[in-house]
């Protein structure tokens, strides 16, 4: 018997080795949100992450960050500020009176270095220099003075991982601020599309999608993308755009925590 | 006695440097968002010295360190890399393959792992029914895949030549 499986062993070892890490790589897969792998993850994680940081300051400019990072923080906030300007604009006949808007450029951003890309495999992560301890948690939108970026991951005490709009695993409700309809963006490897929008809406290139306000990660309208085509005109019901986000997401390096404290899970339609 | 084979070994201590660049000073080169996958060169280089079994097993640990500190779905570059090394291994043999890794063939054999790993991988972690595959095939798999195989060109050129093929 033990001769027959070492034979076995022999002839098929290369067959064998590769059909047991499928089968691990597919449990693997499947228990991602398993409390086990989430301990060990970011047991792994926080330990290549400090490794990494040195590297990663090297890399960066190092003189004259601070400006940088206060002229950041102000282009982010004006931002914002115009973002909700514009919605503003749109619907103050709305509106009961305008004495009751308040200014509120007091937005609470804490500013973050992007230390490492995850740019492989038609997915983007990003690895951030705050983590747990500065008061990120599971689910805040990191953004820049452009617009969204994407939503953290996971976080340990340094650092944390962030789905960037070019991530499956994100999916966000997003509203057409000028004729206000919402739909379902997401990344489908190769595009940003949004989904579940009616054919009554007129949507046109260029227009803009701003995060809605029935979604649970920003409570302000913050730039998601612009139209960049309409993929269905013509079939279905619903229509299907491509949008080209506002942010630059390969180019960005400095960006900021918007700390909107949520419940929520960064897996789900947010 | 316990023997440690160097050879064996060394690629694991280059990985987490080569890892460090990947993440943080790979990304700058990036044309269009595309950049070298600087991990399958490695696993290929060494395949073709090492045999199938043993890249299968790096592409394995590779591919789950990468899906732990890059915030991919963990499982699936650890997937998708196996099976381009599996395949990868059909161009090795003993004392022969070696070759290949200072000649032009080394740079398609990179291409392909590459156009596999990643094709593979956004079918894993990016399935969408209503996507176009040839699309996905072309701007998932082949353009990255070509760009890593420019960069493999300069392991073909600075690795040291034994005997021309």
């Amino acid at each position: 018997m033990f001769r027959f499986l070492q034979e076995l062993w022999e002839s098929f070892k290369e067959y064998i080795v590769l059909l047991t890490i499928i089968l691990v790589s597919l449990g693997l897969l499947s228990q991602n949100d398993s409390s086990s792998i989430k301990h060990f993850r970011t047991f792994l994680f926080g330990t290549f992450a400090a490794v990494s940081s040195v590297t990663s300051s090297v890399v960066s400019p190092a003189g004259l960050r601070s400006e940088i990072e206060y002229l950041r923080t102000r282009n982010a906030e004006l931002m914002l500020e115009v973002s909700k300007l514009r919605k503003f604009s749109l619907t103050h006949k709305d509106l009961e009176s305008l004495e009751k808007f308040q200014d509120t450029s007091t937005y609470k951003l804490l500013p973050v270095r992007i230390m490492m890309k995850s740019m492989l495999n038609a997915e983007s992560n990003f690895t951030l220099n705050k983590g747990t301890n500065d008061g990120i948690r599971v689910g805040l939108p990191l953004i820049t003075d452009a617009g969204l970026v994407g939503v953290v991951s996971f976080a340990t005490g340094g650092y944390a991982v962030v789905h960037t709009l070019k991530t499956s695993e994100l999916k966000l409700i997003v509203q057409e601020e000028r004729t206000r309809y919402q739909g379902i963006m997401r990344w489908n490897g190769t595009q940003l599309l949004v989904s579940n929008l009616p054919k009554t809406a007129d949507i046109r290139v260029g227009d803009r999608f701003v995060t809605s306000v029935s979604s649970s990660i920003m409570n302000t309208p913050c730039p998601v993308g612009r139209v960049k085509k309409v993929l269905n005109p013509e079939e279905g019901n619903m229509y299907i755009v491509e949008l080209e986000p506002t942010a630059n997401l390969e180019r960005v390096e400095y960006a900021f925590i918007f700390m909107n404290y949520s419940t929520v899970k960064p897996f789900e339609i947010h | 006695m316990l023997r440690i084979d160097f050879a064996k070994i060394f690629p694991y201590l280059l990985y987490i440097p080569l890892l460090i660049l990947q993440l943080t000073v790979i990304p700058i080169i990036r044309i269009e968002g595309i950049i070298p996958d600087l991990g399958i060169i490695i696993l290929v280089l060494f395949t073709l010295r090492l045999g199938r079994l043993w890249g299968l097993t790096a592409a394995a640990i590779f591919g789950f360190v990468f899906d732990m500190v890059s915030g991919s779905a963990v499982g699936a570059t650890m997937l998708s890399q196996s099976i381009a090394i599996f395949f990868i291994g059909f161009f090795y043999k003993d004392q022969v393959s070696e070759r290949y890794i200072s000649s032009y063939y080394f740079v398609l054999i990179v291409i392909l792992a590459a156009t596999i790993n990643s094709f593979l991988f956004s079918l894993i972690a990016d399935f969408d029914a209503s996507s176009n595959l040839f699309m996905t095939l072309f701007r998932q798999g082949i353009l990255p895949a070509m760009y890593t195989g420019l960069v493999s060109g300069f392991v073909a050129v600075l690795y040291p030549k034994r005997s021309s093929l």
